[in-house]
């Protein structure tokens, strides 16, 4: 036997594939174990079956990049094995991800629970950027014991180097940057930062921040909702390739709306959501800025991935 | 992965014992590259000799049981080679070599392919043979699937009909039957860290000293990109760290400036050290100090390093290809390829309808338990369930979440020289209340222009 095979049946003989707990057209997942510890895992199987162009090139992304990322806050890839012609990853088993959190209207979270992911998802972040990776699709899983993972990395890829295009056609239309949406083919880490602003404020106000029916459209929500930018606020985004005018708005304090979370929050989600990409907070700023906020009651509860406990408990337990 | 357990986590060449550097100081040290794809010297040769003599076995023994298939079904059959005939170790990298270098054309005259692609199918075709022999796999057939392969995973993903006119003897077939054993051999690790941009963050390092020498730092980056061609037809990647080798690279294209810039860095470092001897934090004894020399080691260690690196770009890197041999060899490997892995012959055959049965006996057994496992149920419990049994919960918790809830958006379709490929449009809350993908819709692949524009 071929060493590669011979390898690759030690690999899948690690796990055990349980039951399927979910289907889709590219993957289909499965809720396993490891056979010597007994440890829940998560099987994706990735069909590549009868694909005309081999292997599906957003598997192929997402197990490029979670092969290299191995962080708290990054849902790790412990294992690939195939079986026949399709690739299997062995992932940590979460049990739940923001999006269900934020849409059980059931569930009472409180600032606290809100920080801690903010802060999660910001190391998380800090750490892709640092390891030279756009995410650019956001999925945040949960676990049973609150701890908040990136996930999805199939959008994922290296930073451009300078002078090369990359498309601006990613990132689901409500957490997409203004940037984007005028075009631009060359840009940075702040496309996931204004992700990542939106949707905290979406865990705050629990419906969608800016929700565009089209991407004019979340132009315009976008302006209306937080003042049409001025070239002293994002100098040169008028020479950006798709720029349009969309109308002016006035500016407004709009993060009063978020006011509930506390003036460090409103602070930390005005810098996140800055016009001008290059003024935009970066992950590594973020985090301290919201572990060292005044508060000590902040600084604990951010620190302490106990404080989404509560909710995820009630989430998986309901 | 079984043969990475000697690799030392060091960042010099395997064989230093000095320096307390562990994987983890940069994200280099964290990467797949560095855990799994570095080898000393020694480890690269024995591992090479192990693979070809046990493919000089199998084929040995494959071709006697293909004699008795041919003599079986009827045919007639000329004896196998006498063991002469095998590849040698040094014959292997020949032809690896030589189909290196087309990756190179191909990427360059072929494609227009960027540099990231090239490097990136070099190291997956030289991963691959770490593996696997020549003997068993020929690598007219893997070099174009590395090729293929590293076009997806760098983002220039080429269709298969555009990518196949170039290989006027390969199906699509070809590419991928051994496209998923490439994968499996690489260990599903796709992420190569060349040493190309480690060259560039260099040319911008050297500029970050008093009177930096722009125009000379200019030239010696073009003339360096040329060494570091060379460098890619050695093992040089599994031994030294790629700024080590783009490090040597400028070293050759020129000297001086290599040389005055890490004197600058050293002294710089050095009058720190001494400035501040009273600091409490410097005070913490020698170890400290120790790690935070520039690169992790001192100046001479690292010169030494980058001597052996240029030896080797000029010995291994920079010879002519020797075409005669490489054809020699070819015709050679005719005659002792595993045939097992020949289309067409008696064995293969054989091989693949043994397959086919165990497959076939192998899903009957399944449908048979699970045939079996229906009626338990049904006896103990009654009728099967067809129904999810969760209670109230109308969403299942999904871990990790599939991506494809809503409306797939022609996943794993790459367009016409497109860079990019969509994902299903789905992310945080774009499902309205009736389960309709609502957020996203626009979502179109513009993608990259293959040419230079």
């Amino acid at each position: 036997m071929d060493l590669a095979v011979r390898e690759n049946v030690q690999r899948a003989s690690r796990w055990d594939k349980g039951v399927k707990v979910g289907e889709g057209t590219f993957a289909n997942v499965y809720k396993g174990t490891e056979k010597s510890t007994g440890r829940k895992i998560a099987i994706k199987k990735i069909k590549v079956g009868e694909m005309k162009d081999g292997l599906d090139m957003t598997a192929l992304r997402e197990v490029k990049f979670l092969q290299e990322l191995h962080h708290p806050n990054i849902i790790a890839l412990l294992d690939v094995f195939s079986v026949k012609q399709n690739i299997n990853l062995v992932l940590e088993f979460l049990d739940t991800d923001l999006e269900a959190v934020i849409r059980d209207k059931a569930l009472i979270f409180q600032n606290a629970d809100i920080k801690s992911w903010v802060a999660m998802s910001l190391r998380g972040l800090e750490y892709i950027h640092r390891n030279g990776v756009l995410h650019r699709p956001n999925n945040l899983l949960i676990a049973a014991n609150g701890e908040l993972k990136i996930a999805d990395f199939g959008l994922a890829r290296e930073f451009g180097d300078a002078g090369s295009k990359m498309t601006c056609q990613v990132i689901t239309r409500w957490y997409r940057p203004p940037e984007l949406l005028f075009g631009s083919r060359f840009y940075s880490t702040a496309v996931d930062i204004w992700s990542m602003g939106t949707i905290i404020v979406e865990l705050i106000l629990r419906v969608p921040f800016l929700s565009g029916e089209t991407d004019i459209d979340q132009l315009k929500k976008t302006f209306h909702a937080m003042g049409t930018p001025t070239e002293q606020d994002w100098p040169g985004h008028t020479k950006l390739p798709d720029y349009h005018e969309i109308g002016s708005y006035p500016k407004n304090p709009w993060w009063n709306m978020v006011s509930s979370i506390g003036k460090e929050g409103q602070d930390l989600i005005r810098e996140m959501l800055r016009y001008d990409p290059s003024s935009r907070i970066s992950a590594i700023k973020g985090k301290p800025a919201l572990a060292n906020s005044g508060s000590g009651a902040i600084k604990r509860k951010a620190e302490s991935p106990q404080a989404g406990r509560n909710v995820a408990r009630k989430l998986v337990f309901a | 992965m079984a043969l990475a357990d000697n690799v030392q986590p060091e960042a010099g060449p395997s064989t230093s014992t000095s320096s307390g550097l562990t994987p983890g100081p940069s994200p280099y040290h964290e990467s797949s590259q560095f855990r799994h794809w570095r080898y000393s010297p020694a480890s690269i040769k024995s591992i090479r000799e192990d693979l070809n003599a046990k493919s000089v076995e199998i084929v040995a023994r494959n071709t006697e049981l293909e004699k008795e298939a041919q003599i079986s079904l009827g045919h007639s059959y000329t004896d196998p080679p006498p063991p002469t005939a095998y590849l040698t170790v040094s014959d292997e990298l020949i032809l690896l070599r030589f189909y290196c270098s087309q990756i190179s054309k191909i990427c360059r005259h072929g494609f227009g392919l960027p540099d990231i692609v090239e490097t990136t199918a070099i190291s997956y075709l030289k991963r691959f043979y770490l593996k696997n022999s020549v003997m068993e796999w020929h690598p007219k057939n893997i070099m174009p699937t590395c090729l293929f392969l590293a076009c997806k995973t760098t983002n220039y993903p080429v269709l298969m009909d555009q990518f196949i006119s170039k290989f006027s003897k390969l199906s699509p077939d070809d590419i991928i039957d051994t496209e998923f054993l490439v994968a499996q051999s690489l260990g599903f690790e796709f992420w190569v860290r060349s040493a190309e941009k480690a060259l560039r963050g260099w040319s911008l390092d050297f500029q970050n000293q008093p009177n930096p020498p722009i125009d000379t730092i200019q030239r010696s980056l073009s003339e360096a990109l040329k060494y570091l061609s060379q460098s890619l037809m050695t093992d040089l990647e599994f031994i030294y760290t790629p700024s080590q080798i783009s490090l040597a690279c400028f070293h050759l294209s020129n000297p001086t400036l290599v040389e005055e810039f890490l004197r600058h860095r050293y002294t710089n470092f050095k009058s720190k050290l001494t400035s501040t001897p009273n600091d409490a934090e410097s005070g913490e004894g020698d170890q400290e100090d120790q790690q935070e020399l520039p690169y992790g080691m001192t100046q001479v260690r690292l010169l030494d390093i980058l001597r052996d690196i240029e030896g080797i770009i000029k010995t291994d890197g920079a010879i002519d290809i020797d075409m005669k041999k490489v054809k020699e060899i070819d015709k050679r490997l005719k005659n002792c390829t595993n045939p097992e892995k020949i289309p067409g012959t008696a064995l293969y055959v054989k091989r693949k309808r043994e397959k086919e049965t165990s497959e076939a006996a192998n899903t009957a057994a399944k449908t048979a338990k699970a045939t079996a496992a229906a009626m338990d149920r049904e006896s103990v419990f009654g009728s099967v369930l067809s129904i999810p049994s969760s209670k109230n919960s109308p969403r299942k918790p999904l871990s990790p979440r599939v991506t494809m809830n809503g409306v797939p958006v022609s996943a794993g379709v790459t367009r016409p020289g497109g860079a990019e490929v969509d994902l299903e449009d789905d992310g945080m809350g774009v499902r309205d209340e009736n389960g309709l993908v609502i957020g996203g819709k626009g979502l179109q692949d513009v993608g990259l222009p293959l040419s230079k524009n």
